[in-house]
């Protein structure tokens, strides 16, 4: 099926604030946020008929809960809902989960379908051992995790890669991570909101060179909720449904070392399949939700999408273009580097962050008169690159 | 078990693969390892080598594969220094790089009796292969056996 454009909405948003909230068990985070969802689109709990939870990483356990149909059970859907099921491909969770629901919307399989993050990775893993998830989850077990590397080793030798084949500067990359938290100096649900400078970032302890410790994403807890309907349903609802446009998406590698380009990866191909669909180009584009997790890959989404050429995505940022105010808003929510690393939430935070900007709900942060957005993600070691692009018109 | 690990897990993280033949689909990779040589799969039916070692050929998908020899030289191109945050076992700096062998594959390894800041693009490095812990396994009337490992690394050549 190729065709998606325009026929199913995002109609609801929820989010609970990220950060360190040991009293706050995930599946509160997970409810809460759900139900503001359902109340935000203003439908009667009852039409959802699917909901989608996708995977929590810091426990297994409540992992199996959400498998097995908890949050059907704690919204009163039991005997109402006809399926719950999850849908999970790690950082680039909320692009399948969104594809996903459309399908089955436009299949006639479900009427409204409720996508569920939440998860616990700031106080239900203790520092070492979120040191340890992340130098064995989606690492390779046999051919890379022996070694000891932890997600800010692979993240330091890609961007040791770009840097040597594009001469971007230390203080152009140290300049992305300002941008986020300029967003979320905005963002009351962000868990970094402190002004922070060039100066800062550079003095931050090294992690794994070139990358410092202000330039690493930080764990937290956290929960987010989008709903779907169809594009009809939509627009009795509201009279600004967040139409899906155009999806594009390829998958590259497990191992890192298998990605034939690791400064590239496959943006490129997955945004021109998105814009297509869309009929729209980087040039209509109002905000872009760039998945981050490390500043380069906020440079080399710039560049892939068509927003910058090879190698001017630093200057770009370094200049404040994607600053509030500036005139390409990237990562409006401060992405995972201020917001927060929730997990998979990471990538449903930034879906989540769209569609509240086209929605007009952004509040201080509000990009005004936003129509189109754009929003990136991908999982693992960067092992797929997805692309989305949502809109409060359809072109 | 790697004796830094004692105590401080209820389930004690293993960074490294089992070997066994009992245990691992691709033992005789290890087994070649012990003996210094790196090798992977190759496909006997349309020739396509791949790595890491598959057990299916992902060109055509057939089952017909045979060990072959890869070059234990190589060149640098891209090296990190990870100075913090490294998993429970490890001690920094760990040194990492991206490694061409020989135009024949790019593959991922750390280069080790090297240190911080000598070690550059363009470098050219060999293979070099050590024991790491080995593992206890069950044996016959309860015996407990210590199955030998071992891992790859590169060092400058
Ligand atoms: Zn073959």
């Amino acid at each position: 099926m190729d065709d998606l454009k325009g026929k199913v909405a995002i109609v609801g948003i929820g989010e609970v604030p990220s950060g360190r909230f040991p009293e706050r068990e995930p599946i509160v985070s997970a409810v809460a946020s759900a139900r503001q969802a359902i109340i935000d689109a203003g439908i009667k709990k009852e039409e959802i008929d699917a909901v989608i939870p996708t995977a929590a990483l810091w426990s297994p356990q409540y992992n199996t809960e959400l498998v097995c149909c908890r949050i059907v059970e704690e919204l009163g859907l039991c005997g109402k809902a006809r399926m719950n099921f999850q849908v999970f491909s790690g950082g680039s969770s909320c692009c399948n989960m969104l594809k996903t629901a459309a399908g089955l919307i436009l299949l006639g399989l479900a009427r409204s379908v409720l996508c569920v993050h939440s998860d616990r990775l700031g106080t239900g893993v203790t520092g070492q051992g979120g040191i340890d998830l992340f130098s064995t989850a989606g690492i390779s077990k046999e051919w890379e995790a022996p070694y000891g590397l932890h997600y800010s080793a692979i993240a330091g030798l890609i961007t040791q890669r770009y840097v040597y084949e594009t001469g971007t500067t230390e203080e152009q990359l140290a300049s992305v991570c300002v941008s986020n938290r300029k967003w979320a100096e905005l963002n009351p649900n962000a868990m970094f909101r402190k002004p922070l400078t060039i100066e800062e970032v550079m003095a931050s302890k090294m992690l794994s060179t070139p990358l410092r410790a202000k330039e690493s994403n930080v764990l937290a807890d956290g929960g987010a909720a989008f709903l779907v309907t169809s594009a009809e349903r939509a627009r009795k609802l509201t009279d600004r449904p967040v139409y899906l446009l155009g999806e594009g998406s390829r998958v590259t590698h497990f191992a890192l070392s298998q990605e034939p380009d690791m400064t590239r990866f496959a943006w490129a191909e997955a945004a021109e399949e998105a814009y297509r669909k869309a009929g729209l180009s980087p040039e209509d584009i109002d905000v872009a939700e760039i998945y981050d997790s490390y500043p380069v890959f906020q440079l080399i989404g710039l560049e892939e999408l068509g927003f910058c050429k090879r190698g001017e995505a630093g200057a770009f940022v370094y200049a404040g273009n994607t600053w509030p105010g500036g005139k390409l808003p990237m990562t409006t929510n401060g992405g995972m580097l201020s917001q927060g690393h929730t997990g998979a939430g990471g990538g449903v935070a930034l879906m989540v962050e769209a569609a509240r900007q086209l929605m007009g709900k952004a509040g201080e942060r509000q990009v005004s008169g936003a129509r189109f957005a754009v929003v990136t993600a991908t999982g693992g070691t960067y092992m797929d690159s997805y692309v989305t692009i949502l809109g409060t018109e359809i072109p | 078990m790697n004796k830094i690990l004692e105590g401080k897990y209820a389930v004690t993280m293993d960074m490294y693969p089992l070997q066994g033949k009992e245990f691992n689909r691709i033992y005789p990779f290890y087994e070649f390892l012990k003996e210094g040589r790196l090798t992977t799969t190759a496909c006997r039916d349309c020739g396509k080598k791949a790595f890491p070692p598959r057990v299916v050929c992902p060109e055509c998908l057939s089952e017909n594969l045979e060990w072959v020899d890869l070059p234990t030289r190589g060149k640098v191109l891209v090296v990190t220094e990870e100075e913090v945050g490294v998993p429970l076992g490890f001690e920094t700096p760990l040194i990492h790089a991206l490694i061409d062998l020989g135009g024949e594959l790019t593959l991922f390894s750390r280069v080790v009796n090297v240190k911080q800041g000598e070690l550059k693009e363009g470098d050219e490095v060999k293979l070099t292969v050590f024991p790491v812990d080995p593992v206890s396994v069950e044996g016959k009337k309860g015996a407990v056996n210590l199955q030998e490992r071992v891992f790859f690394a590169f060092e400058k050549a």
